[in-house]
């Protein structure tokens, strides 16, 4: 840093900004660039915790979406995780919420809308969810089915080894 | 006898962009290319304003919507690369390559639904190749000390937020991340090994920690160079650890070796400038 101020002090008041810019926002919790939070793996991870395994059915079979070939397993469980909290009623959408609080004082109502519509996802996108997610599967694995199922199994670790304590069906779409 | 820095700063450009073309072929193989996204619906911005700047613009919505505009992108992303070696003397390809490498970064961590990190690496070093031999060394320092930094800030982040101090956090975390593969194959040799640290809670954090201290050890980089060999052996080990315990491939993130690296002609015209400047 001492280099840098005698050789380029532009520089270095930039670097001094962005250090103090960066410390601000991270201790609001705020995310402003994708390139300077390292935290994962840093929170507590809860040992009650309840894991989910999300499944394909396809006709009643279920896919194996790890050894499926032209699929990459974590997109497709990431996708299925955001679907599933939209379509739960009871999800606090964070994201949503951050939308309207940092905007919601600033421009109108209309501008508001149009903001949630292009960053977040609509009741309409939301919607065409099922039949993206059946075109995908069906164009990735090349194979030809009516129905596809979507559940999701849920597990608890005790006395060495997961429990399966309930199942959820959360989508049936006729392809 | 005037130094210049311009073999390394070539040998450092083949060494950049075949990488990205490596790269680029691996997640072609992995179906993370835009054209096997299948137009993709639901967007994952997070709580993050470049994503929601970027998505406001329609472009990463614009760039998934057709097969045709995906695959094209999806070619551009190869061609770019092999143009920036080909015409070496300009910029306009390097800086070409960035901003299709950034588009490419905010929709595939858009679509599929998750912020990944890997990327970060190609996409900032891209910068190098539009300094002129001058910057290139100053900004090629910085870069080492944004390694450093990712490294150490994990560990800080680690302690600060107290999962090292969580006998149960690694076991618990394992639970997650292994969900699938020990439900769906128990008797595997992986998920045998999984499992007795699963079951053995002191060992998994015990490597966890050292995990943690091997990351805080990159903090020695901001003081001196003299160790950077050993932080080159540091940071593959950890990311070896990480793919193999966690099953997070940070391939992508072998491009920060670049910055790591002892580049002699480099070095030489830096402190020789620097000198001169500050003389």
């Amino acid at each position: 840093m001492g280099i840098l101020f005698m050789t380029n002090k532009k520089g270095f008041f930039f670097v001094i900004l962005f250090i103090v810019f960066q410390a601000f926002f991270t201790y609001k919790g705020v995310q402003t660039v994708p390139f300077f939070n390292y935290g994962m793996f840093s929170e507590p991870y809860p040992a009650d915790k309840v894991s989910e395994k999300y499944i394909i059915k396809l006709d009643g079979e279920v896919l194996d979406i790890e050894n499926s070939g032209n699929i990459f397993p974590y997109m497709l469980y990431e996708n299925l995780r955001i679907y599933k909290k939209l379509v739960d009623p009871n999800y606090d959408d964070v994201v949503l919420k951050a939308i309207h609080r940092r905007f919601e004082k600033r421009v109108s109502q209309a501008t508001l809308d149009q903001l949630v519509k292009k960053i977040w996802n609509d009741e309409q996108s939301i919607k065409k969810f099922p039949e993206w997610l059946c075109q995908f599967i069906a164009k990735r694995t090349e194979r030809k089915f009516e129905t596809l199922e979507f559940d999701v199994e849920y597990y608890t670790y005790a006395d060495k080894k997961y429990n399966l304590i309930g199942t959820e069906s959360i989508m049936k779409h006729e392809h | 006898m005037s130094i210049s820095p311009i073999n390394d700063i070539k040998k450092i450009r083949y060494l950049y962009y075949g990488f990205v073309l490596i790269v680029l072929v691996r997640f072609y193989d992995l179906n993370l290319l835009l054209h096997q996204f299948e137009s993709p619906v639901l967007n994952f911005p997070d709580a993050d304003n470049t994503f929601w700047f970027i998505l406001y613009t329609g472009i990463p919505q614009f760039l998934v919507k057709n097969f045709t505009i995906s695959l094209l992108f999806d070619l551009s992303l190869f061609i770019v690369p092999v143009l920036c070696l080909i015409f070496n003397r300009t910029r306009i390809f390097p800086v070409l390559f960035s901003i299709i490498f950034f588009l490419y970064f905010i929709t595939v961590s858009n679509f599929q639904a998750h912020h990944a990190h890997n990327l970060n690496g190609i996409l900032m070093l891209s910068i190098l190749f539009y300094c002129t031999p001058k910057t290139f060394a100053s900004v090629l320092y910085f870069f080492r000390y944004y390694v450093l930094f990712v490294m150490v800030s994990a560990a800080l982040w680690k302690i600060f937020r107290g999962s090292v101090f969580h006998l149960d956090h690694m076991s618990n975390t394992f639970l997650l991340q292994h969900l699938y593969v020990l439900t769906d194959h128990p008797s595997s040799t992986y998920s045998t090994v999984i499992k007795y640290l699963m079951d053995h809670p002191i060992l998994s954090h015990l490597i966890f920690i050292m995990g943690t201290l091997l990351e805080f050890v990159f903090l020695i980089g901001f003081f001196t160079k003299k160790y950077d060999k050993l932080l080159i052996i540091l940071f593959c080990c950890f990311f070896i650890g990480d793919y193999a315990i966690n099953q997070l491939p940070f391939f992508e993130f072998y491009i920060f070796l670049i910055p790591l690296l002892h580049w002699k002609e480099i070095n030489e015209f830096y402190n020789a400038n620097n000198k001169l400047l500050i003389a």
